[in-house]
């Protein structure tokens, strides 16, 4: 089984959207003096002005990608126990093969809902096939090298609804734009509302951060009453991941990868960035798989007691 | 705490360092009297800021090198330069009456700020002035009271290609009390606090900043 209601936009097309034309070249005199200043101030100009724009999917309706390589009758039978959250950025869904395998070994294999960031729309449906998993995938804006790049959840129940939310504040050097994406799955007759999410970096401040959470809150709150927010939250500047726990805290969610540590390697050390955040159901189990997963993002894994 | 842990923190620190938000900065550790016509003064400062990152109080050192240059008998020229950033002005001696000393420095400056918060944005700009008044309590010791109004700009880097989405125009009034003790004739030690109230002219109002500071200040009058 498999549907998208909108075919896959011509990568061709995309590259031509983000050509930029190249300055004309400037030539100084060799003297120096006053002169010299102009011309730094000139090319600190040029290197500013040369930031490219992202291009942005603002539209709440789309483009919108879903299909369903479920096995029929697959899980009618079965009844859940635990319930297993993951969620993964893929770094650009470049190593899409790399992250498959990680996702059919334990702890990752056989996951009720994958929360995933940094995706394009042909690498969420490979994934979706080799898992035999329903999905959604909405794209937030393109990258530099013409691939979309947004956010997908993808399930072994089946999506009844699915929405995306635009996030406030773009990144202020390509006014880049974020999104999460909202689907309503059916376990065995429970509705259970799950958001893949990916905030800002800390190019945008934290209180830009904490908006765009808040914002995601806003948009399901009241709306079911188990609840599960994952993603990449980009907490990894001093003190982001304290104010990002504070406020789901108040807003009646609680930490459901409390205690997992670091979700990415860097240069700088181990980072927090990953995070789940559930209302109304129990975690029992969670942790980070750190082998190899084809991203520079380890997923994170929670199981829930079920039923809830 | 490790190695690892230590290593961390000091990246942390530095990082930090690296974005202190000297666009927030009101210290201007200024008194009232102008620089003597024909004489440099430079100046070291270290300054803490206080000022809202995400929904908390944040604290910040913000080091900053400053010089003034006297170019008249009732004015001066100087700056300060900060991490990544440089505020130009001049300070003008309206009235003289001992012990008191009133002066105005317009001021403007620029930074550029890689990690924005609540107004802050990548490039910004301020534009302003600050009224100063000493007061001198004998030749060591001068009280310096400030009231400030600033005018600030705040955008993201697409400016520079037309796009203003995202920027933010403010009003800073604020105000700062100091305290100057000369070390000798040609050293000055002044310690400054003060706090601006940044009004966003489409948001509102913005959580309040604040500077408390140590300058020293030394000054080289030119051979003649």
């Amino acid at each position: 089984m498999y549907a998208m209601s909108q075919s896959l936009p011509p990568d061709e097309a995309r590259r031509v959207a983000q050509r930029r034309v190249a300055s004309p070249r400037q030539t100084f005199p060799r003297s120096k003096g006053p002169l010299v200043a102009p011309a730094w101030a000139l090319l600190l100009l040029a290197l500013l002005t040369a930031c490219p724009l992202a291009e942005n999917y603002p539209d709440e309706t789309g483009p919108r990608y879903s299909g369903d390589h479920r096995t029929p009758g697959a899980v009618a039978a079965e009844e859940p126990s635990p319930v297993t959250v993951v969620t993964f950025n893929l770094a650009f869904a470049e190593n899409v093969s790399e992250a498959i395998t990680a996702l059919t070994r334990p702890p990752l294999a056989e996951a009720d809902v994958i929360a995933m960031q940094e995706m394009d729309a042909t690498s969420v449906d490979r994934i979706a096939r080799e898992l035999g998993l329903a999905y959604v995938y909405y794209p937030a804006s393109v990258q530099v090298d013409g691939d979309d790049f947004g956010n997908a959840l993808l399930s072994r129940w089946p999506i009844t609804a699915d929405r995306k939310i635009n996030l406030p504040h773009d990144d202020p050097y390509h006014q880049q734009h974020r999104i999460a994406v909202v689907a309503t799955l059916d376990i065995r007759g429970t509705p259970v509302q799950v958001v893949s999410v990916h905030n800002a970096t800390p190019i945008v401040g934290l209180s830009g951060r904490l908006d765009q959470a808040e914002t995601i809150i806003d948009a399901v709150d009241g709306t079911e009453p188990l609840q599960v927010i994952a993603g990449d939250f980009n907490t990894s500047d001093p003190g982001s991941l304290k104010q990002t726990v504070k406020l789901f805290s108040e807003r009646g969610y609680q930490w459901a990868s409390e205690g997992v540590g670091d979700t990415v390697d860097s240069v700088i050390g181990g980072l927090p960035l990953d995070s789940v955040f559930v209302r109304g159901l129990s975690a029992v189990d969670r942790g980070v798989d750190r082998r190899p997963a084809g991203s520079d993002h380890h997923p994170v894994w929670v199981r829930f007691a079920w039923p809830p | 705490m490790t190695p690892r842990h230590a290593a961390r923190a000091l990246l942390g620190l530095g990082g930090m360092l690296l974005f202190a938000p000297g666009c927030l900065s009101g210290a201007r550790n200024l008194g009232a009297a102008t620089t003597p016509e024909g004489t440099t003064e430079v100046g070291v400062s270290l300054n803490a800021l206080a000022f809202e990152r995400g929904r908390e109080r944040a604290y910040l050192p913000n080091p900053e090198l400053t010089f003034r240059k006297g170019a008249g008998e009732n004015w001066d020229w100087g700056g300060r330069l900060t991490l990544l950033g440089l505020e130009l002005g001049t300070r003008h001696r309206l009235v003289e009456r001992s012990p008191w000393t009133l002066s105005v420095a317009p001021s403007a400056g620029a930074w550029y700020v890689p990690v924005t918060n609540n107004s802050t944005e990548p490039v910004n700009f301020r534009l302003g002035a600050q009224t100063l008044l000493d007061y001198r309590i004998n030749r060591t010791w001068t009280i310096t009271g400030g009231a400030s109004l600033m005018g600030a700009f705040a955008g993201p880097l697409t400016v520079f290609q037309g796009r203003f989405n995202g920027t933010h125009l403010l009003a800073s009034p604020g105000g700062s009390l100091g305290v100057a003790f000369r070390l000798n004739p040609s050293l000055e030690l002044r310690a400054e606090g003060g706090l601006e109230l940044p009004l966003d002219l489409r948001d509102g109002r913005q959580p309040l900043t604040g500077h408390v500071g140590l300058t020293l200040r030394w000054g080289r009058t030119a051979a003649r």
